[in-house]
């Protein structure tokens, strides 16, 4: 149901152009940074000491492209494994992902590699950009495996906003913004890549 | 100018945004002065707030790209230090975060609440947006909020909600329009009526395949053109829900079937919250030496129910709610306690910090477990004075204490909220050791809430569920047609007790009457139901969905009254227990009616010290 599944369309706003809105969800292990890159994106804000995201939030964020408008529903949600088996509901549907690492915290990078969905736009993004002095993950290496995988790939930083409106503008160029007739209703799964093919977008 | 400019069409200074501040130890309201206004730009029709002594260029010479929408990016270099271009980057003052602009198109409505008749106050506007998002409530300090609204409609039709009155609607002319049009073509066409002849369908499950019907078969048929857009379907089929929802009212008195949901309650009697428990009082209960006797810490608990206890008590007083001091104990055989139990503290939190890097190479589980500590233990409460500051020994103390928790019940570790559930007892305790113990206390309570299948969340939410059937039939059905009815949004009330919810203060107050366990064992979900209570005009007047019900109870966060929460919750629990014959068993055991170990008896008696 479009209340639900994301892509529906909203009539174009004064600018002329087309609106699309697609369902963004972040994944990634626990104090990566992805509440603090969506609050940056969205509010333009930053906490150093951003609390923990308990349950999922909802926030939603406009870009123009030259041929639409692109509207993000960003569903922001907690990483801890433990509470995985309730965050299904809220990336069902899904459009776009962006997997977020630490590139001071390998582990978190070992994780990102875990969330795959071929039927989705996916980024990879590797927060904590400024704390480059403590890097633990290799940009090469983050970037050949975003590569091989058909990720986009960029190195984020949330405290500087460095590439962080980039990384959605890429997403958003990458959404199938030719009208589709169906919602997307792909899941992302960690450990499971073989989902049920069907892309789609909606835009009048 | 050069650049196109946006027309202001109204602008009002003496507009104050409420800010709920939680930084500090008590929670303190303060009002940020500053200007609202209604721009007209090329891009719509927005209305703005800005803090005094801000910028407000941003609107006033604002260009067409400006607004909530971010203009297209050239690719830029990979720079650190290079910024966003987001409209509040930049040098920003304190409040500047507050600051906000809202297109009129995308406002579904506003609270507008004025001051009770002979009290002081300034009236208040609260806008809330169609996904769902809450803005700052506005406090209009020089003038009344007519000139505002007068203004607003001229972009837009406002209607005032006929069933709550401080809500004033945002109104689709088009989308009602065609909802007006559906409804005469369902008359027209009996659609709806071959379905309502079905008795079965006055069965909950039935009706749904009705909604089912009406959305996959009649709307697409009907709306199966070019000219409607797909928002105007969403609307339709919304539109055609909350018609659903009366009729399913009225057959189901016609049919004269017996529909739970349509239990009828007494209505709820007032309840009203004490004062505190003081240091005096307190004293005043216990025996000469100093313990409580059966009947005395019973009496205890219940005034700790109604008024909670004086900060000053909290350290003594917790010890007992918690079950870490035993109320039929003497003081001397209280510490007593506390001395063993110290030594048991400090021989688990020798278990983990005698741990070598070398071991820690071999040991993964536990370095998991620290990982997660420490990666929460850098963000909990972290504007509170009390856990400021990077070197800040409070911080060390929290760490030690869920850390030595992870030896103590190794299986569970460590799980996120923990820390939430934490952080108060160590403030108020002041001491690792107590606080250990208070926390060992209150996680036998919500042990079951961080284990791995997540079932008691689950198990919680959908009883949730069961009880707004009774509570809030409206709501709860409304609930069930927007795929919200597994309740997944009240999850972060349940799962740390509302500590998000509430300021630190406030929090104590509601942990503490909660650990009293009365009226009933599960009086937290009697809270929630209040809660939800109190938003049912707004979720379904705003006919908000999934996503935006979630950002809205998200959004309610620090804009909550503790003592009306608590109050109407007690009142909810004293019209269900009246009614408990009638109640369905599975309500009664969720409530542990009829469980004479627990007593009920409504608050408000004054000879009850």
């Amino acid at each position: 149901m479009a209340a639900r599944g994301g892509a529906a369309a909203r009539p174009a706003s004064a600018a002329g152009n087309k609106t699309c809105q697609f369902k963004l969800v972040l994944l990634g292990e626990s104090a990566v940074g992805k509440s603090s890159l969506v609050l940056r994106f969205v509010k333009g804000q930053f906490h150093e000491y951003q609390e923990s995201t308990i349950g999922a939030a909802f926030l939603t964020q406009t870009v123009c492209l030259d041929e639409a408008t692109v509207k993000f529903e960003i569903w922001d949600t907690a990483g801890q494994e433990r509470y995985h088996s309730l965050a299904p509901m809220y990336y069902r549907g899904a459009q776009a992902a962006i997997v977020v690492y630490d590139i001071t915290n390998q582990e978190s990078f070992q994780k990102a590699k875990n969330w795959a969905s071929p039927n989705i736009v996916m980024a990879l993004a590797g927060n904590k950009a400024d704390m480059a002095n403590k890097r633990a993950v290799d940009y090469e290496e983050a970037q050949a495996y975003a590569e091989d995988n058909g990720l986009l790939f960029m190195e984020t930083s949330a405290k500087t906003s460095m590439n962080v409106t980039d990384v959605f503008m890429a997403i958003a160029k990458k959404l199938p913004l030719g009208a589709g007739p169906e919602p997307a209703r792909d899941t992302v799964d960690p450990s499971q890549s073989t989902q049920r093919a069907s892309g789609g977008s909606c835009c009048k | 100018m050069k650049r196109a400019r946006g027309i202001v069409a109204l602008r009002i200074p003496g507009v104050s945004a409420r800010l709920t501040d939680d930084g500090d130890d008590q929670p303190t309201d303060e009002y940020i002065p500053g200007t609202l206004a209604i721009v007209e730009k090329a891009t719509g029709v927005f209305i703005e707030w800005t803090p005094q002594g801000e910028d407000e260029c941003g609107w006033v010479l604002a260009d067409e790209d400006s607004g909530h929408t971010i203009p297209s990016l050239s690719p830029k270099p990979v720079d650190a230090s290079s910024s966003s271009s987001l409209p509040s980057s930049g040098p920003l003052s304190p409040h500047s975060r507050l600051r906000f602009s809202v297109d009129v198109n995308d406002l579904s409505s506003f609270k507008n609440v004025e001051p009770k008749k002979g009290k002081k106050g300034h009236p208040c506007i609260r806008l809330i947006a169609k996904d769902g998002t809450n803005y700052v409530p506005l406090y209009f300090l020089t003038q009344s909020t007519k000139d505002f609204i007068d203004v607003l409609q001229r972009y837009v039709t406002l209607r005032r909600s006929a069933r709550e009155h401080q809500l004033v609607l945002v109104v689709d002319e088009k989308a009602e329009a065609l909802a007006q049009s559906l409804s005469t073509l369902d008359q027209n066409g009996d659609i709806m009526g071959r379905f309502m002849h079905n008795p079965y369908a006055t069965a909950m499950t039935g009706l749904s395949k009705i909604t089912t019907f009406v959305q996959d078969q009649v709307i697409p048929a009907i709306l199966d053109s070019d000219a409607v857009s797909q928002e105007e379907k969403i609307r339709a089929m919304r539109e055609l829900r909350t018609e659903t929802d009366d009729t399913r009212l009225k057959i189901s008195r016609e049919a004269d079937f017996e529909v739970v949901t349509q239990l009828e309650l007494p209505p709820r009697p007032d309840i009203f919250r004490e004062s505190p428990v003081t240091q005096a009082v307190w004293s005043s209960f216990k025996h000469s030496d100093g313990s409580f006797d059966q009947a005395k810490s019973h009496h205890m608990m219940m005034n700790v129910f109604r008024g909670g206890v004086e900060t000053e008590l909290r350290k003594e007083a917790w010890k007992y709610l918690l079950g870490y001091y035993e109320w039929s104990k003497t003081p001397a055989e209280n510490e007593k306690k506390r001395a063993k139990l110290e030594k048991d503290y400090l021989r688990m939190k020798g278990q983990w910090t005698s741990i070598s890097e070398d071991q820690e190479s071999r040991f993964a589980k536990y370095v998991v477990r620290k990982a997660l500590v420490e990666k929460d233990v850098a963000r909990t409460d972290r504007t509170l004075k009390f856990f400021a500051g990077d070197d800040n020994p409070n911080l060390a103390m929290l760490h030690n204490v869920l850390m030595t928790y992870c030896m103590y019940d190794f299986d569970l570790g460590y799980v996120q909220g923990m820390s939430d559930f934490c952080s108060p007892l160590l403030y108020v305790m002041g001491n690792e050791c107590d606080a250990f113990w208070c926390f060992v206390g209150f996680m036998q309570r919500v042990h079951a809430n961080f284990e791995k299948d997540q079932t008691a969340i689950k198990v919680q939410l959908n009883q949730l569920r069961d009880l707004l059937m009774i509570v809030n039939p409206k709501l709860a059905n409304y609930l069930e047609s927007h795929d919200s009815d597994d309740m997944y949004f009240c999850f972060r009330w349940l799962i740390v007790w509302f500590k998000r919810e509430f300021s630190f203060e406030d929090t104590c107050k509601l942990w503490e009457v909660l650990w009293t366990c009365q009226p009933c064992p599960n009086f937290l979900l009697l809270i929630c139901a209040a809660t939800l209570d109190r938003q049912t005009e707004t979720i379904i007047e705003n006919k908000f969905g999934l996503t935006e019900i979630l950002k809205h109870v998200n959004d309610l966060s620090m804009h909550h009254d503790l003592d009306e929460m608590l109050t109407s919750a007690e009142a909810i629990f004293h019209q269900l227990s009246a009614s408990q014959d009638k109640l369905p068993m599975h309500i009664c055991e969720h409530l542990a009616l009829g469980d004479k170990s627990v007593v009920g008896t409504p608050s408000g008696d004054e000879d009850d010290e």
